[in-house]
């Protein structure tokens, strides 16, 4: 039981993007040290097609972070102290509601 | 005039005769010459022919001399990581790592790949410089910052904004220096490129970048320089600081949109580029998707300080015909570009016009792209359908979308070089111009008479 984390990333990112990614990998690597419930996946798009198949994906700017089939961030860097609020409601939900 | 000079006028933002039009190729020049992003980067000969590939195939009138954000990161002490296909990434933040800021060191020519670089912007201004404008791109000073600290930079705005005033002051110290490096190998455009400030507020634009930001522009100006500030992402909370913090233009990226910022930018004096999608238009789009997109920003951006470029560097694997359709829409030769794209079909389609003379009525042809999705193309049908209005008895009307095959034989065979274009009887009469209603009625009711309906 844990919570996952869909980080959603274009192959070929403008260099703006590709800094606000590596950042994001940087800040969820970061919170994978400190909850060992964090499942943290990456998703790269190499065609319009990809973007179909991804679960709550809303805002098609990237990169894009998903938090149990919810997206919390567009093309931005996001707040590391709310990704951790999400995640550990996340995660108390989970336990409330497990499966 | 050339394209350098319209280019320089345009920035200046003064009225001009057609809108210049940057290509930002940066890591995409490498796939032009047919070798990895990292072989472009790391290579002075690369990068110069990357930048003639790039001059002679997108006909820009101004070119980076590539588009790099972390050639001063790496000189002073960042690891970066190489891609295939992408521009290098850093890895390592120094500021985070133990070092503090009186261990760094600004670059001079020799550290890191500056000698690649500038080596690469003295010889594309020595071969390119008296036909475009070349642009050398800076890192601007909180983007830098950001690659020293990494996000515990956001903690410190608000913590201890001292220590980040004591960092960007080092950054700008590294951003003038940067742009006299490329000054001095011969650029006409110095461009800071600051993508991260979109991350911020304008409060603290006005606090934590304006302040290291102005100092910048005011040198590359004494330098007789022209300076311009690009940003990515959304900056739409940030334009009216942007301008404020006074660079002669800004540069934007698909999440601002472009006649608001166009409005803000006129208000200061500022002149504007952009904000061709990468993605979706450049990179997964057609030629058609590109076209469109053009003459879409054309038609807002207007001929008076403005500048066609993409949101941010051009991806890798974009195909070159998507950046050779945007070349066609501002060199008014898409019926050309057109021509070229479906020559291999041209036999199998017939199209035969009209007997235009003999007619009963009157023949207007509107060619566009569609109407429904350009709006210079839904202008010029507006027009025409508004100019016909009570003499639709003497008057016949189509529009012709060069979506559809026939359409771009039709625009050849009429000798249609762009669109949109009316035509009247069999004759383009208004090339990418939209006539006013009064203007084309006379036109339409001059070739009744010469009919004698």
């Amino acid at each position: 039981m844990g919570v996952k984390v869909d980080i959603v990333f274009l192959e070929e990112p403008c260099s703006a993007c590709l800094i606000i990614f590596n950042l994001i990998k940087e800040i969820m690597e970061r919170l994978k040290g400190k909850y060992d419930f964090l499942e943290v996946n990456y998703i790269e798009i190499k065609k319009l097609e990809d973007l179909h198949s991804i679960k709550g994906l809303e805002v098609e700017k990237f990169p894009a972070i998903i938090i149990d089939g919810e997206q919390i961030s567009a093309g931005t860097i996001p707040d590391i102290g709310e990704i951790e609020k999400i995640i550990s409601l996340k995660y108390r939900e989970a336990l409330r509601c497990p499966g | 005039m050339n394209s350098k000079e319209l280019l320089l006028r345009a920035i200046h933002n003064e009225s001009v005769e057609r809108i210049p039009w940057v290509p930002f190729v940066g890591c995409h020049a490498g796939n032009l010459i047919g070798v990895t992003a990292e072989e472009y980067f790391r290579n002075s000969d690369n990068i110069i022919r990357g930048a003639i590939k790039a001059f002679e195939e997108y006909k820009p009138d101004g070119l980076p001399v590539t588009f790099d954000l972390q050639v001063e990161a790496e000189a002073i002490g960042c690891k970066l990581v190489y891609s295939d296909k992408n521009p290098p990434s850093v890895a390592t933040h120094p500021l985070q790592e133990g070092k503090s800021i009186e261990d760094l060191k600004i670059p001079s020519e020799t550290d890191g790949r500056f000698p690649i670089v500038l080596k690469a912007a003295k010889e594309i201004c020595k071969l390119l410089g008296d036909k475009i404008a070349v642009y050398g791109l800076v890192i601007g000073p909180f983007t830098l910052a950001l690659h020293f600290k990494g996000t515990d930079i956001f903690y410190e705005m608000m913590d201890s904004p001292e220590r980040v005033y004591e960092l960007m002051r080092f950054c700008q110290k590294v951003s003038i220096n940067s742009a006299k490096m490329y000054i001095d190998a011969g650029v006409d455009v110095v461009a800071i490129v600051d993508p991260m400030t979109s991350q911020i507020s304008p409060t603290s634009f006005e606090e934590f970048v304006s302040p290291y930001l102005t100092p910048v522009f005011d040198y590359i100006r004494e330098r007789g320089k022209v300076c311009s500030l690009f940003v990515c992402g959304n900056a739409t909370k940030n334009i009216e600081s942007m301008c404020k913090s006074k660079p002669d233009n800004i540069s934007i990226d698909e999440n601002v949109d472009l006649a608001y910022a166009k409005e803000i930018c006129q208000r200061y004096g500022v002149s504007l580029g952009g904000n061709i999608k990468l993605t979706l238009t450049m990179l997964f789009g057609t030629p058609l998707d590109n076209i469109r997109e053009a003459e879409n920003l054309m038609e807002i951006g207007g001929k008076k300080g403005y500048i066609l470029s993409p949101g941010c560097d051009i991806p890798y694997d974009t195909p070159p015909e998507n950046i050779k359709a945007i070349t066609s829409a501002v060199h008014g030769e898409v019926g050309e570009f057109m021509r070229q794209d479906i020559k291999n079909s041209l036999e199998e389609i017939d199209v035969v016009l009209p007997d235009y003379k003999n007619a009963k009525k009157v023949i207007i042809d509107v060619i566009t792209l569609d109407s429904g999705s350009c709006a210079p193309c839904q202008y010029a049908v507006e027009a025409v359908k508004s100019a016909v209005e009570g003499i639709e008895d003497k008057v016949e009307w189509n529009e012709y979308k060069i979506k559809e095959k026939e359409s771009i034989i039709r625009m050849i065979k009429l000798r249609v070089p762009n669109i949109p274009t009316i035509c009247i009887d069999g004759e383009p009469v208004y090339i990418s111009v939209i006539p006013s209603v009064d203007e084309l009625r006379r036109s339409i009711e001059t070739a009744i008479k010469r009919k004698g309906i």
